[in-house]
């Protein structure tokens, strides 16, 4: 829900509530002014007649009146006035109507008479009932008004929050970078937008300062890693050492080559996060993976792996290095996971690469697969970073790749863009 | 043959010139820019090693340098930085080689050799190694001048082992040296196992003495003796 709703809610609830006592109030006090207008005018009206009564023996002629009666009473009767509301017959109007009556007690001579007089309360009535339906169409109008404001408030005022939200859901530092300020004529929108610029900044500077040394710290170790290799070339040249010596040196040597190749594999990842093969060529897909097929025969041979390749032509428009890349870990992988006497299925067709393998159940989450250093068990000496420079290389050339499995067939599918 | 090494890291210089002085080069070392740029007005050398970062300038500078000045020595350029441009403006420059540090001092030796072979006989000068003779341009291998047919891999194998005889080979070296260093180093052991096995087969079949000998543990070691 809306922000600008969920306050307009309250607001509504608010004004409801008071609206509706309002109503009975106002109500109640407009009929205690009319009927107090009323019991004066009837009460001057009794006290005007008793005094003109005063000349007079009988009260024959004044009782044929429809608003007053006279009639002689007990002498216990009470003198004090009363005032009351009275529903009476009017035979004309063929219904009840309301009178105000007043009931009154006095004396003449020495007999007591007990006067009535009433008036109709039809027209007081009508105002106190023409109150409601002005309350309702108040209320009706302020909700209407309400809402027409929230509708104003959030396509207009709110514009500059919208907008913001809106650059932030397609944010990315690869694209974006900084979400620059944007003035607009609420504070609140200025200090934000504000904000959100200084952050994206300093999000931007650190993923920078974190590429540039995640690059400068793979270049440096280069230089040490090559020390060490030279050094045990050297070592190994002296004629003093023993077999049980050199069964210590080589696992030194298989060691430093998978350091190496782990840090030469994080700088092609650097490489490729800080766009450094922005040099692009047509490229035909069809010729670099016959080149690289020739240069993986042995492995083909050695594991005898039956081979299917259906090569249709398809030139791409990218770096011919990160493609040669690309595809070279993708059959690299397809071998590895390989198992003996295995197949392996190549198929370029319309504007996708299908490679799929056989081999054992995935060690890992389907999903996960393109993550760093995810490795499989049986390959200890692979470095885990294969599939995710794969990955890293699709998503510059938003090629989609996704994985499927076909009971013991792994396949993944390169869909190229067209460009 | 005189050598000019420029390289600002100590251990990387001691280490090229323990290597590369026992195959008979004389080395001379330069650690930084002016120091190079001294050694290279005074003096002549069959070879310069470039190292493309050190302090005081670059190494594509030095480059620039020798080739202004028409030098004759070759030039192999090695470098921490693997990047293309690099290696493609080195090469433009008119640099033979290009190594990626680390690289295996084998390695080293047998591009060194390829250079001022190429260079001082434009690779028409056969290699001899006792009864083996090795023509490099045109790939032909003889034993006691009768033709020997190995295949791409295995020519290549005898002329690594040749460039760097009486040496340990470790067999990360051979197989990178074979392959680039992007293969997996689990199976490229197993296919350096064949291809040597079947040279070595092929050159004791036409009468050489087998020169290559296990190394335990290590690798292999291609010596007369």
């Amino acid at each position: 829900m809306k922000l600008i709703v969920k306050s307009s809610i309250y607001y509504l609830v608010y004004t409801l509530f008071i609206f509706t006592i309002g109503t009975f109030l106002f109500y109640f006090l407009i009929r205690n002014v009319l009927f107090d207008g009323i019991d004066e005018a009837i009460h001057q009206e009794k006290v005007q007649l008793i005094e003109n009564l005063k000349y007079e023996k009988e009260f024959t002629e004044l009782q044929q009146s429809d608003n007053i009666e006279i009639k002689r009473v007990d002498p216990d009767s009470k003198a004090f006035d009363k005032y009351y509301t009275k529903e009476i017959y009017s035979p004309q109007l063929n219904e009840y109507v309301d009178y105000r009556v007043l009931r009154s007690v006095f004396k003449h001579g020495n007999d007591y008479f007990e006067i009535t007089i009433r008036q109709p309360l039809s027209e007081a009535e009508a105002h106190i009932n023409s109150i409601l339906p002005i309350e309702v169409s108040l209320f009706v109008g302020l909700i209407a008004g309400v809402l027409l404001i929230d509708r104003f408030i959030s396509n207009k005022i709110w514009k500059p929050f919208y907008d913001l939200l809106d650059r932030l859901k397609n944010y990315d530092l690869v694209n974006i970078k900084i979400i620059k300020y944007q003035k607009s004529n609420v504070d609140e929108f200025d200090e934000l937008s504000e904000i959100v610029d200084k952050m994206t900044t300093r999000i931007y500077k650190d993923f920078n300062s974190q590429k540039e040394f995640n690059e400068n710290s793979s270049h440096e170790l280069q230089t040490p890693l090559a020390i060490i290799r030279n050094k045990l070339e050297l070592l190994i040249q002296s004629k003093n050492l023993k077999d049980e010596d050199m069964i210590l040196i080589d696992p030194i040597f298989n060691t430093l080559k998978r350091l190496t190749q782990l840090n030469k594999s994080l700088i092609l990842l650097s490489k490729i996060e800080n766009n450094q093969y922005g040099e692009l060529s047509r490229i035909d897909i069809n010729d670099v993976l016959q080149n690289l097929l020739l240069g993986f025969e042995e492995l083909i041979n050695e594991k005898q792996i039956s081979l299917d390749v259906q090569l249709g032509k398809h030139t791409i428009w990218a770096n011919q290095v990160l493609i040669e890349i690309l595809l070279f870990n993708l059959i690299s992988n397809s071998i590895k996971h390989n198992t003996e006497g295995g197949k392996i299925n190549i198929l370029l067709q319309n504007n996708y690469l299908e490679i799929s393998n056989t081999g054992e159940k995935l060690p890992m989450a389907a999903e996960r697969m393109f993550e760093r250093f995810l490795k499989s068990s049986t390959s200890e000496t692979s470095v885990g970073l294969g599939l995710s420079i794969v990955k890293k290389i699709c998503d510059l050339y938003k090629y989609e790749i996704d994985y499927s499995n076909h009971g013991n067939f792994h396949s993944i599918r390169v869909r190229f863009n067209q460009n | 043959m005189k050598l000019l090494l420029i390289e600002d890291e100590k251990e990387l210089r001691l280490s090229i010139i323990s290597y590369l002085s026992q195959e008979g080069y004389l080395c001379e070392t330069a650690r930084t820019f002016a120091e190079a740029q001294e050694k290279i007005s005074a003096y002549d050398y069959d070879c310069f090693i470039v190292d493309l970062m050190m302090p005081g300038g670059n190494g594509l500078d030095l480059i620039q340098e020798i080739k202004a000045k028409n030098l004759k020595g070759g030039i192999i350029i090695i470098s921490a930085r693997n990047t293309l441009e690099d290696r493609i403006k080195g090469l433009d420059l008119g640099s033979d080689d290009y190594l990626t540090k680390p690289f295996h001092l084998s390695e080293l030796n047998a591009r060194l050799k390829s250079i001022i072979r190429r260079r001082q006989f434009d690779g028409n000068k056969d290699i001899v190694f006792n009864e083996i003779r090795i023509n490099p341009e045109n790939h032909d291998v003889f034993v006691n001048d009768i033709r020997v047919t190995l295949t791409g891999k295995e020519f290549d194998l005898l002329l690594f082992f040749i460039s760097n005889k009486g040496r340990v080979l470790p067999k990360d070296s051979i197989a990178e040296h074979i392959w680039g260093d992007h293969m997996d180093q689990s199976n490229s052991f197993d296919f350096i196992y064949t291809h040597i096995k079947n040279m070595r087969r092929k050159l004791v079949d036409a009468g050489a003495k087998d020169y290559l000998t296990t190394v335990y543990g290590i690798g292999y070691k291609f010596q007369s003796e």
